[in-house]
């Protein structure tokens, strides 16, 4: 579904990212880690046509991307919410620039599955941090896209909201498989989510090292067998930061 | 509490306003008591009035021209790269002219009549306006662009379902800005050249020594003021229930 041949990135002086070579299939989940500026989130803007890559390609459904495309959405560390409008017209946001017409029986839907309903008609900012990431999940999903991006989703939410919020993806995932590139700096998260995880060093940001994770879902955290190839992930980031 | 700490704090320097007037013996002619004050308002109650209906139309209605002429320019100096760098300094140094040294020149133009009075308050109002606006649309915050941006929103959808409303608390505080200045812009204009106005009577009782009327117009003005500044308050509270963390001013 993603295809990214000998990408490339600079910003000026600074290599961003060099010689990435990654391909993620349709129903894949990639969680990528790497310590802070090697250019997780430059990858992500990347694959969502935010950004030029300064040399090489990047395809997502056979096509060279130029331009955002509507079937790829994008999700931040922020929730990002629009905070005028209410929780159902920030989830009907994409629909409606979009030009997809009347999306509010699935919006409904949607904020069933996270556990909002009732809260339709509510304000950003009466909701709790987990509550409006939920919403940006919503948001992210109206548009039924294709490809999800990630940047860092959870991490700025306590680790208990943190913990529901990535096994409700994980059901997510495992319900209406997509393809996912996830940004994470927690090696837990990555553990239970991914299918696989590219470790990236740092300056250029290139990859240090895939991860295949093949145990058996629905995962749980705790799960001792995490543990083990959390163990070695550790190991891994230890290489890339020394 | 929101009402009473200032009625009180009112009460308190009316208080002490007169209490000096007794103590120290203040001729009414250079202080007026409280009293005499209000004695001057009853003695032309409806003439009075209507001398703040005018100027109160005058602020009024340039102030509602400054919101109409400013904010669309606002916007399309925050749209185009090349008007910005063509008007903004025009409009900077526009508002770097003092208004009290314009405001002969617009009598002279315009003259004594009401339309003169309404191009000082836009003269006054309008650079608040621009600048509120223009600067709360170039606010906002980058996750959002991006979100719009990847969803390849057209910039008319960036602009009127992400930038104008991310803007909109921040417009306020440049109207709530503007409407104060408006009733002073009425007053140099009806100072330098006018038969009717608060400020006409202000100047009138100035050159009559009649030191209460020049009060008791003064307190009318204030009266204006107030009500302008918190009737924004409230369209504001009413029409931007999410816009809370800027609702300190
Ligand atoms: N728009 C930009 N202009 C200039 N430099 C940039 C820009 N975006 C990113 N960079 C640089 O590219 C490098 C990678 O940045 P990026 O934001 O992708 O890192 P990251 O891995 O997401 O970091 P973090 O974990 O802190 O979010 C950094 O050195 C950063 O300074
Ligand atoms: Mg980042």
């Amino acid at each position: 579904m993603i295809s990214l041949q000998r990408v490339a990135r600079t910003f000026g002086p600074v290599h961003a990212l060099a010689g990435i070579d990654l391909e993620v299939g349709e129903h894949e989940f990639v969680a990528v880690i790497g310590r802070s500026g090697c250019g997780k989130s430059t990858l992500l803007r990347l694959i969502a046509g935010l950004l030029a890559p300064t040399s090489g390609r990047i395809l997502v459904a056979g096509q060279e991307v130029t331009r955002p495309r509507r079937d790829v959405s994008l999700m931040f560390q922020r929730p990002a919410l629009l905070p005028w409008r209410s929780v159902l017209a920030n989830v009907l946001l994409p629909a409606e620039v979009l030009g997809l017409g009347d999306h509010r029986v699935r919006a409904h839907e949607l904020l069933d599955l996270v556990g909002l309903a009732g809260f339709e008609k509510r304000l950003p900012h009466e909701l709790s941090g987990g509550m409006q990431q939920r919403v940006s999940l919503c948001r992210s999903l109206i548009q039924s896209p294709r490809v999800m991006l990630m940047d860092e989703p959870f991490s700025a939410l306590d680790a208990i909201t943190r913990t529901e919020l990535s096994e409700e993806l994980q059901r997510i995932q495992l319900e209406h498989p997509r393809a996912v590139v996830f940004v994470t700096h927690s090696i837990d998260e990555a553990v239970l989510l991914a299918d696989r995880i590219v470790v990236l060093s740092p300056r250029p940001g290139r990859i240090h090292e895939i991860v295949d994770v093949t145990l058996p879902r629905p995962r749980a955290l705790g799960q001792v067998e995490l543990d083990e190839v959390s163990r070695s992930l550790r190991g891994l980031l230890g290489e890339v930061t020394a | 509490m929101r009402i009473a700490l200032p009625v009180l704090g009112m009460l308190v320097i009316v208080g002490l306003w007169w209490l000096a007037t007794i103590v120290f013996g203040i001729e009414p002619f250079l202080v007026p008591s409280p009293a005499d004050v209000v004695a001057s308002f009853l003695e032309l109650p409806g003439y009075l009035l209507e001398q703040t209906l005018i100027t109160l139309w005058e602020a009024v209605s340039g102030f509602g021209l400054s919101v109409a002429i400013g904010v669309p320019l606002a916007l399309l100096i925050v749209g185009s790269q090349v008007l910005e760098r063509m008007f903004y300094p025009l409009l900077v140094a526009l508002n770097a002219v003092p208004k009290v040294a314009i405001a002969p020149i617009v009598v002279v133009w315009f003259g004594f009549g009401i339309s003169s009075k309404v191009l000082m308050v836009v003269l006054v109002c309008i650079f608040p306006i621009v600048v509120s606006t223009a600067s709360g649309m170039k606010s906002t915050p980058r996750d959002l662009v991006e979100l719009f941006r990847s969803l390849d929103a057209s910039r008319t959808h960036e602009f009127f379902k992400l930038r104008l409303w991310h803007a909109l608390p921040q417009i306020f505080v440049g109207l709530k800005l503007a409407v104060t200045l408006a009733v002073i812009g009425a007053v140099i204009g009806e100072f330098v050249g006018a038969r009717a106005g608060l400020g006409y009577v202000i100047s009138t009782s100035g050159a009559s020594a009649d030191t209460s009327l020049a009060f008791a117009a003064m307190a009318l003005l204030a009266i204006i003021s107030v009500a302008l500044f918190y009737g924004l308050t409230f369209a504001e509270r009413k029409l931007l229930p999410w816009a809370e963390e800027h609702r300190d001013f």
